[in-house]
């Protein structure tokens, strides 16, 4: 075993030990300081194993990595809160699925059932029951209908898929139980015990034992039952496994159940202790993911171990900022998970174990219209029509148009990145975020003029993208996802949720109106066109010019010898190694670029609101812009303006609510729904599919005509 | 060195060329190891300018396993040393050795879907600096000649604005050979398998385009298992069994090689 | 020799993306027979196998296996549970699975009987618990074939044997191919570019190249007729019946 181990893992093994020793002697000299946090960090330290290793069974399953799968915890948690606390089963997925159709017709169709009453309330064993069976329903979905057809798709719309997962799931939640936070009634006793002097609440003791039960169920099923064998051999090559004459679908099957079921499972345990928001434990699934990478995705020990000791050491990390002065007040806490996973990548070496697929499939058609004359015509009567709506239409779309153009810009920084390179940057928010920031603090506290400040803060957002990056020269695909995704997480702890030069100022930040040589340009400056009500159409106008040149300069990237590199990147790193492409400087400087623009969107956001808080910048909102950039079109420009329109508050939300329903509360529900679709059935998104539907209708007349030509010849 | 044996044995001519040319790409002692297996054990050999050069060798002799440590596909695995136009490359990066003009193709041809063929193309055949990035982006494009050129040379110019996807595997061929051949200063071209996948009439057809191509003065590297395609087409031959280099001559010598005969029809030597 | 008739393969076109790398192939196999499938590389041989497997889509044409007719992609694992055993190329050994977890696979269900096996391939015994991946060729081709037997198959087939080997190992195994097929009365499709080994343990014999049936006939007499044979690998005039 020692043999096996590389260089790194074993300086790494060692230091671990090293610390470790250390902390036993801390805690036998001081129990408060080096002891206790051990056992608080028991709670939170299961929650991350539990779904550290529902990630491993699942990767294992499909060779997935379930970003989805917090969400599954969670769902199945408020189910089984609320069948306890009212007896009520919410049917799945919605309150009601025929709302928006309702909406826009004007009557109620249907009465839909959306609860089962089951008596007032239920006790606690039948309701963990149904939960869990609810669970494994969704497991069931999960494979059938999205990772099995994805099984040949490239890495990007599986983790795509898992993602609409996600926003799914959560805004489901949201739906139906409301955004606040619950707590379940208990399973297991909580009468505090006392261990070594110091009192802990006994049920956390307990669900480490059920989490210890489970890793080593686990365990022992995939390493001596010929179902686990199995699935490890599927895993390893799923053509083999199938001319043995394994089912390797059906493995998959009953994987995804048992992921489920144990993400569910974890949540109803632990929620009694930590209580449940609709996000909580996504945000502790990127600790898990950093446990479950530790493990290579297919250790469940290590996952599990690692899992714990994460919850730890995060506790440890609490205690001594409170105690210690000494620790720069910076949310090393709060990094916590990127340090780990960085260290994953750097210890554990280079990538995931790939699986054996059959095939590959395509990716998404980098589509490039040739420039023509009727194009450029209808380009001009597009900026017209925009022009048109930022000015003179009523506030509500004016304001609409300044959120679709700087959803634009955003998504054309997954262009970029994403669409003509395919690294997976979960990050856009975090980086457009420092920006914003930025230039706040440049033109409010170091009082600069708008020329300088705008530039210094889009450099600020390049930097931190290329620092993100630099990871992406070694993994790729879902390991890269994972990085920007920490990497985002850290950004927005250590910079937008604290108080400082760079970070708040009582809670919320200040940009203030844009202004050049005393010239205002802001959303609430005057300007000579328009009615005169807020948004006035100068910001918007100045947008549009932003946006115009944005899009002009990517649709000419794409046409350049650079972007034709970066599609060979995309294609295949190999072979545009051995064309001579230089593939790190291509990635490089496709992470640069996409950065500058997602910089400049920060920018644009930071005047666009005024004041402003760090929740615009958050993980969850950069997992939002990926879903829609992907559900436009992730490899086009036209894909992005679609984009920009279904943006929150866009021009497109704007138009459906004022002329056929208010679809607001339903946005992340219905856009997580269509990304699922996407991923699985169209992976080239609206634009593409408008772009083929138009193609196709251009065949058939032309086929038509065709069709006709003989006869006249015959006449 | 064993095949100047056997080049004295046959004709003339070809010990005439031999010695007015001199070699493009040699290998000394190249040998890769993947973990336990050694899959290339100590090969040396040339190839000389002008002339095509065959690698021939049973299935998992290790012929492509060449391939991708001389292009550098394989910088943890391999030591030896690989000399390009007498100058050591050995642990070049792969993008740099095509700028230097030692290029490949791939069995499983590894185009890029997305562009053009014109575009493949042009993807391989410059450099791109920061500088010249930025002035392509302003400056309207300048039409590649070269392109232009290796488009004609293969007779790609018909479909130069389509994609690989719609073409015939024999049209793809080319142009993974085009892609290869299309480098700022093509030294040498490493073909990987390119019979694989093609039916008789397109192997002799492809052949031919091979032949044609080094009549015109370029240097290649041919691994192939079509015995035919190898034997009728190349100039020298050399054949890897087990990682090692077991016999090198030309096609008439090899023909009747008890050792190639033994590793393709598994006769015993007398066969 | 007039077993059962085990697999029959008709008119069959298979390829892969719309591209026949199979053409109009006929061939049977009994029960208790060797047949060897031979060819130069690229001739079609392992994509034969693998339509049989269900592994590649069949164009036109029918594949019947043990009287029914191969499964779809999607059904491919149920090819294994009717009595066919693949051994792939590349052996299909799962690298990061022990010998014995290998062999545990070789059913879908039931006991398993390693102990048949180890009589044959007496050297695995001492490497039970080792990892595949770390075996030597020779040891994994034997491994490969024990786990074939350990499936007690009514169909094997077996694709290149001889790849990478040294002639002293697959020299040792070809017996047993045999044996499987004298002492088991399964039926035996063997793949093989060496055409001497595989005639010299086979009954029939069918030759492809590039995709086409271009000979056929008893092992014993397309020995004899070497021309015809050599003509066929080493890219002679091709060949016209």
């Amino acid at each position: 075993m020692i043999a096996r181990l590389s260089l790194a893992e074993r300086v790494g093994a060692v230091g671990l030990a090293a610390l470790a020793l250390a902390w036993i002697a801390g805690a036998l000299l001081n129990r408060e300081t080096f002891f206790d946090p051990v056992l608080f960090g028991l709670g939170s330290g299961a929650i991350i194993a539990a779904l550290a290793i529902g990630l491993v069974v699942a990767f294992r399953a499909s060779g997935v990595i379930n970003f989805g799968h917090g969400a599954v915890a969670t769902y199945v948690t408020y189910v089984y809160v609320s069948l306890v606390s009212d007896g009520r089963y919410p049917v799945p997925p919605l309150p009601n699925p025929l709302a928006p159709i309702e909406g826009i017709a004007g009557i109620e169709i249907f009465d839909f059932p959306t609860f089962i009453n089951m008596g007032d309330s239920m006790p606690r064993i039948p309701a963990l029951l149904i939960a869990l069976a609810t669970a494994a329903a969704l497991g069931l979905v999960a494979h059938f209908a999205i990772f099995r057809p994805l099984r040949y798709a490239p890495v990007l719309a599986k983790v795509i898929a898992s993602l609409g997962i996600m926003l799914f799931l959560q805004a489901a939640v949201v739906l139906r139980f409301g955004a606040r936070a619950k707590a379940a009634e208990p399973i297991f006793p909580n009468e505090p015990v006392e261990i070594f002097g110091a009192r802990v609440g006994q049920d956390r003791l307990w669900i480490l034992g059920t989490v210890a039960v489970i890793t080593a169920g686990l365990w022992l099923l995939f390493r001596y039952s010929r179902f686990g064998i199995a699935t490890r051999a599927g895993a390893e090559n799923e053509r083999f496994a199938t001319l043995l004459g394994f089912n390797a679908d059906f493995a998959a099957g009953v994987n995804w159940v048992m992921a489920s079921v144990l993400a569910g499972l974890v949540g109803i345990l632990v929620s009694p202790i930590t209580g449940v928001t609709p996000n909580f434990f996504t945000v502790l699934l990127i600790s898990s993911l950093g446990a479950a990478l530790l493990g290579r995705m297919s250790s469940f020990v290590i996952a599990a171990v690692a899992g714990f000791m994460l919850g730890i050491v995060d506790q440890q990390l609490f205690r001594l900022e409170l105690e210690w002065d000494w620790i720069p007040d910076i949310g090393i806490r709060r990094a916590l998970p990127f340090v780990v996973i960085a260290l994953a990548m750097v210890i554990r070496g280079e990538s995931l174990p790939s699986r054996g697929a059959l095939t590959v499939e395509r990716l998404p058609d980098a589509h490039s219209p040739r420039i023509t004359r009727g194009r450029v015509i209808a380009y001009g009567v597009l900026i017209a029509g925009a022009f048109w709506l930022t000015v003179f239409a009523p506030f509500q779309y004016r304001n609409g148009m300044q959120n679709s153009m700087i959803g634009i810009i955003l998504a054309l920084s997954l262009v970029v990145v994403t669409g003509y390179v395919g690294q997976i940057s979960l990050m856009q928010m975090a980086l457009a975020g420092v920006s914003a920031f930025a230039v706040a603090s440049f033109v409010n506290q170091a009082e600069m003029t708008l020329l300088v400040a705008v530039p210094l803060a889009v450099a600020s957002g390049v930097g931190f993208g290329l620092i993100a990056a630099i990871p992406s020269l070694r993994t790729r695909g879902a390991s890269l996802a994972i990085v920007t995704l920490a990497s985002g997480l850290a950004i927005a702890e250590i910079f937008f949720a604290r108080p400082g030069w760079f970070g708040l100022d009582r809670g919320i930040k200040t940009a203030g109106t844009p202004a050049i040589f005393g010239v205002e340009f802001g959303p609430n400056s005057k300007f000579f066109l328009g009615d005169g009500k807020v948004p006035t159409g100068g910001y918007g106008v100045f947008l549009l010019f932003v946006v115009a040149a944005c899009c002009i300069s990517v649709m000419r990237l794409r046409r350049s010898r650079l972007g034709e590199q970066m599609l060979a990147v995309r294609a295949n790193e190999r072979a545009a190694a051995a064309a001579g492409v230089n593939v790190a400087a291509i990635k490089l400087s496709a992470f640069a670029i996409s950065s500058f623009l997602a910089a400049l969107g920060g920018t644009l956001i930071a005047f666009d609101l005024g004041t402003f808080g760090g929740d615009s910048f958050g993980i969850f909102a950069s997992l939002t812009l990926l879903a829609f950039a992907y559900l436009g079109g992730i490899s086009t420009v036209g894909g992005a303006i679609t984009a920009g329109t279904l943006f929150s508050e866009g021009i497109g939300i704007v138009v459906t609510n004022e002329w056929f329903i208010d679809v607001g509360p339903y946005t992340a529900y219905v856009a997580g729904f269509f990304l699922i679709a996407t991923a699985v059935y169209n992976n080239e998104g609206i634009d593409g599919f408008q772009r083929k539907q138009v193609q196709q209708l251009g065949a058939r007349l032309n086929r038509l005509w065709r069709l006709r030509a003989p006869t006249k010849a015959d006449a | 060195m064993s095949w100047f044996v056997l080049i004295k044995r046959s004709d003339l001519l070809c010990v005439w060329r031999l010695a007015m040319s001199d070699a493009v790409l040699a290998t000394v002692g190249l040998k890769v190891r993947f973990g336990g297996l050694v899959a290339v054990d100590d090969v040396s050999l040339e190839c000389r300018r002008g002339r095509l050069t065959g690698l021939i060798g049973p299935n998992g002799a290790g012929k492509t396993t060449f391939i991708d440590a001389v292009t550098g596909f394989l910088p943890n695995n391999s030591k030896g040393s690989v000399l390009l136009e007498g100058e050591e490359v050995f642990g070049c990066s792969p993008h740099r050795l095509s700028h230097y003009g030692l290029t490949r193709t791939w069995q499983t041809l590894e185009l890029f879907d997305d562009v053009t063929v014109r575009s493949n193309l042009d993807i391989a055949s410059r450099r791109l600096t920061v500088g010249s990035a930025l002035l392509d982006y302003f400056r309207p494009r300048q039409r590649a000649e070269r392109v232009d050129e290796v488009l004609e040379l293969l007779n790609l110019g018909d479909i130069a604005e389509r994609q690989p996807r719609e073409l015939s595997q024999g049209q793809r061929k080319l142009v993974g050979v085009g892609r290869a051949l299309v480098a700022e200063s093509s030294n040498i071209l490493l073909l990987d398998e390119p019979a694989a996948g093609l039916d008789k009439a397109e192997t002799e057809w492809f052949g031919a385009q091979l032949r044609c191509l080094v009549d015109q003065g370029y240097t290649m590297l041919v691994v192939d298992h079509d015995m035919g395609l190898v034997l009728n087409v190349c100039d020298f031959i050399h054949m890897l069994v087990f990682g090692q280099l077991t016999a090198s001559g030309t096609p008439d010598v090899m023909r009747n090689n008890a050792d190639v005969i033994a590793a393709y029809l598994g006769h015993s030597g007398t066969g | 020799m007039t077993g059962e008739r085990l697999l029959t393969i008709e008119c069959l076109h298979a390829g892969y993306d719309g591209v026949a790398v199979v053409r109009n192939l006929n061939l049977h196999v009994d029960s208790g027979e060797v047949v060897a499938l031979i060819g130069p590389n690229g001739a079609g041989k392992t994509t034969t196998l693998m339509t049989v497997s269900g592994m590649v889509q069949i164009m036109s044409g029918s594949v019947t296996v043990m009287d029914r007719l191969v499964p779809r992609l999607r059904q491919a694992h149920r090819a294994a549970r009717w009595g066919v055993s693949h051994v792939p190329e590349n052996r299909g050994l799962l690298f990061q699975l022990t010998v014995r977890e290998n062999l545990l696979l070789a059913k879908t269900r039931g006991r398993v009987n390693i102990d048949r096996a180890m009589d044959f391939f007496p050297a695995l015994v001492p490497l039970i618990g080792r990892r595949a991946g770390l075996l030597s060729g020779g040891e994994q081709q034997m491994l490969a074939l024990a786990r074939a037997i350990v499936a007690e198959p009514k169909l094997l087939m077996v694709d290149e044997m001889s790849l990478g080997l040294a002639p002293v190992i697959y020299e040792e195994l070809m017996p047993v191919v045999r044996r499987i097929a004298d002492d088991a009365g399964a039926g035996v499709l063997l793949v093989e570019q060496h055409v001497d080994l595989a005639l010299e343990v086979s009954d029939r014999g069918y030759v492809l190249n590039h995709g086409d049936l271009v000979m056929q006939g008893d092992a014993s007499e397309m020995l004899a007729d070497r021309a015809v044979l050599d003509a066929s690998y080493l890219g002679a005039k091709s060949l016209e019946d």
